[in-house]
């Protein structure tokens, strides 16, 4: 366990987002468009990669280094509002031991966040609203999932489910092999945090300071809690929610009550089974109910059928007028 | 006015579809908001016209003539539509739960709207043709009326009655109904059909009686 000493202190400039120390190396993104590694507890820099762009916080395996990087100037980075960056997204394969690239490709949005590593495939979101999915070794495209809502967080991974926060106030469960949309449930408001899935639960925050729990793949929301700020960040633990907002930190437990450190006002979380008792503004954001009109399809959910046939309106409309067709002409016969 | 409570129950079977379509309409995440209206649409139908059989469309008893009463007056039995548009519904519960709950493609929620709309359309208009038939035996004519926008009445003088068909098939005589036809003989016969009623071997007992 570390006792907070200084190990090493290592003169890289502006990072975004953490590095990473596991195993016998450390890597760290910095801002001068360079990725850096190095020998645990050494501040020696054993290699050093030239990427393009602001790299974020990298995913690790045993032997390679995911990193993201948006291809903008530290000026113009934002880990806070990443939709505002007009910038492309890099995704870099590196080996960890020596820095050399593997494997990169790109994408039209801004991956401002870590990719996620899991299971021989890394998962990666951005500002455009895609998830898309890479073979570890070889960087061939596995499968993608097209969404309009821009999907600027990392994704999380539980239950054999991927699941992210949107913009447009939904958060997505996708099945992580196939990358059928499994469900989505609705938050109400652009989600500010990487989801975080523990036990069952994934949670989330939004930009409009309300912390929501609900089941895995598109399940109900358990319960809501409002803070009084935007949601920046969200830990799980021991039982414990904790969330980093604007304006201070919040420890929600399994109580009923909750303490809040910013001011130390005691303030209640709510369980929701009952929506009207949740007061984080239950509409989607403008844009949810086009996306769902394409995202889900007659025969799939990829979203490559005619818009036609993906329209519950025009298939539901057809059938009750036939049905109200025949229903006439049979009365009208008297038969 | 018709008999039985045909605007009462076509409430209730019409408001679940309006509930269901403004459920979708204001809060449903899973379907665009639009989808809901036909389902509204469906509703108000089914309501609107429960109104109309109720107190506009049903007939009027037939005029006697010089001599003539009505010996007994039958009515088709609701069972076989009543289970029909049950089954139908509860079809229908499960499309809506599949379309507004989930987000499964749409061919699995289309496909079961189909096959409920399908059988509750045919046991609602069943239960509503019901509604607005009645059988008269006079003690000189069989008539069928039916009226929904304009009056249907079908009769035979007994005295041109020859012969009466009663039929039961397995599921009538399980339910105790069956129908009784009733025809003329010669070259354009004519013939009163009374369909789905109960004790049809009591009511083909009398008919032959009158002839």
């Amino acid at each position: 366990m570390s006792d907070g000493s200084t190990v090493a202190k290592i003169p890289l400039g502006q990072g975004y987002g953490l590095g990473y120390d596991g195993g016998n190396q450390w890597v760290a993104p910095v801002s001068e468009g360079r990725v850096v590694g190095g020998e645990t507890g050494s501040a020696d820099i054993n290699w050093e990669t030239p990427v393009e762009g602001v790299g974020v916080r990298p995913a690790v395996t045993e032997d390679q280094v995911f990193v993201s990087t948006v291809t903008t100037s530290p000026e113009g980075f934002s880990l806070e509002d990443p939709t505002s960056m007009d910038a492309e997204g890099q995704l870099y394969a590196l080996d960890i031991t020596d820095g050399s690239v593997l494997w990169e490709t790109s994408r039209n949005g801004a991956g401002a966040g870590a990719p996620l590593v899991q299971n021989g495939l890394v998962y990666w979101t951005g500002t455009d609203g895609d998830i898309l999915v890479y073979d570890v070794e070889t960087g061939e495209s596995t499968w993608e999932f097209k969404n309009d809502a821009s999907l600027p967080r990392s994704p999380v991974a539980a239950s054999g489910n991927i699941f992210a926060g949107g913009q447009d106030g939904y958060l997505y469960a996708i099945d992580a092999r196939s990358g059928e949309l499994v469900g989505r449930s609705l938050v109400g408001a652009p989600i500010s945090t990487n989801p975080v899935a523990v036990d069952g639960v994934v949670y989330v925050g939004t930009d409009e300071g309300s912390i929501q729990a609900f089941e895995y793949g598109g399940g109900e929301r358990l319960w809501a809690f409002e803070a009084d700020a935007s949601v920046r960040s969200l830990t799980v633990s021991n039982g414990l929610v904790i969330a980093g907002t604007a304006a201070g930190y919040y420890v929600l437990g399994d109580g009923e009550s909750v303490e809040s450190d910013g001011d130390g006002d005691t303030t209640t979380r709510t369980e929701t089974d009952d929506d009207e008792s949740w007061s984080g503004g239950g509409e989607p954001v403008a844009g949810g109910d086009e996306a769902a009109m394409r995202q889900r399809g007659l025969f799939s959910n990829d979203g490559d059928e005619p818009d036609a046939l993906s329209n519950p309106f025009n298939l539901t409309t057809l059938g009750f007028l036939l049905s109200v067709a025949g229903i006439t002409y049979q009365m009208f016969q008297g038969r | 006015m018709a008999r039985g409570l045909p605007a009462a129950w076509s409430a209730v079977l019409g408001l679940p579809f309006v509930a269901g379509g403004l459920y979708a309409v204001v809060r449903s995440p899973n379907v665009p908001s639009e989808a809901g209206l036909p389902f509204i649409g469906f509703g108000g139908f089914v309501i609107l016209l429960g109104l109309y059989i109720q107190f506009v469309a049903a007939p009027e008893p037939p005029t006697m003539r010089d001599g003539e009463e009505i010996v007994e007056t039958r009515n088709p039995a609701q069972r076989a539509a009543a289970v029909k548009a049950a089954v139908g519904f509860v079809v229908l519960s499960v499309a809506g739960y599949l379309l507004f709950f989930t987000f499964l493609p749409y061919v699995y929620p289309l496909v079961t709207l189909v096959g409920g709309l399908y059988l509750f359309s045919t046991g609602l208009y069943a239960y509503w043709t019901n509604t607005l038939t009645t059988y008269y035996v006079t003690n000189q004519r069989l008539i069928k009326e039916y009226r929904f926008i304009s009056l249907v009445r079908e009769e035979l003088p007994f005295e041109k009655v020859r012969g009466v068909e009663e039929r039961r098939s397995v599921w009538e005589t399980i339910a105790g109904l069956g129908n009784v036809r009733v025809a003329s003989g010669g070259g354009r016969t004519l013939e009163v059909v009374v369909r789905n009623v109960y004790s049809p071997t009591e009511f083909a007992d009398e008919v032959r009686g009158l002839v």
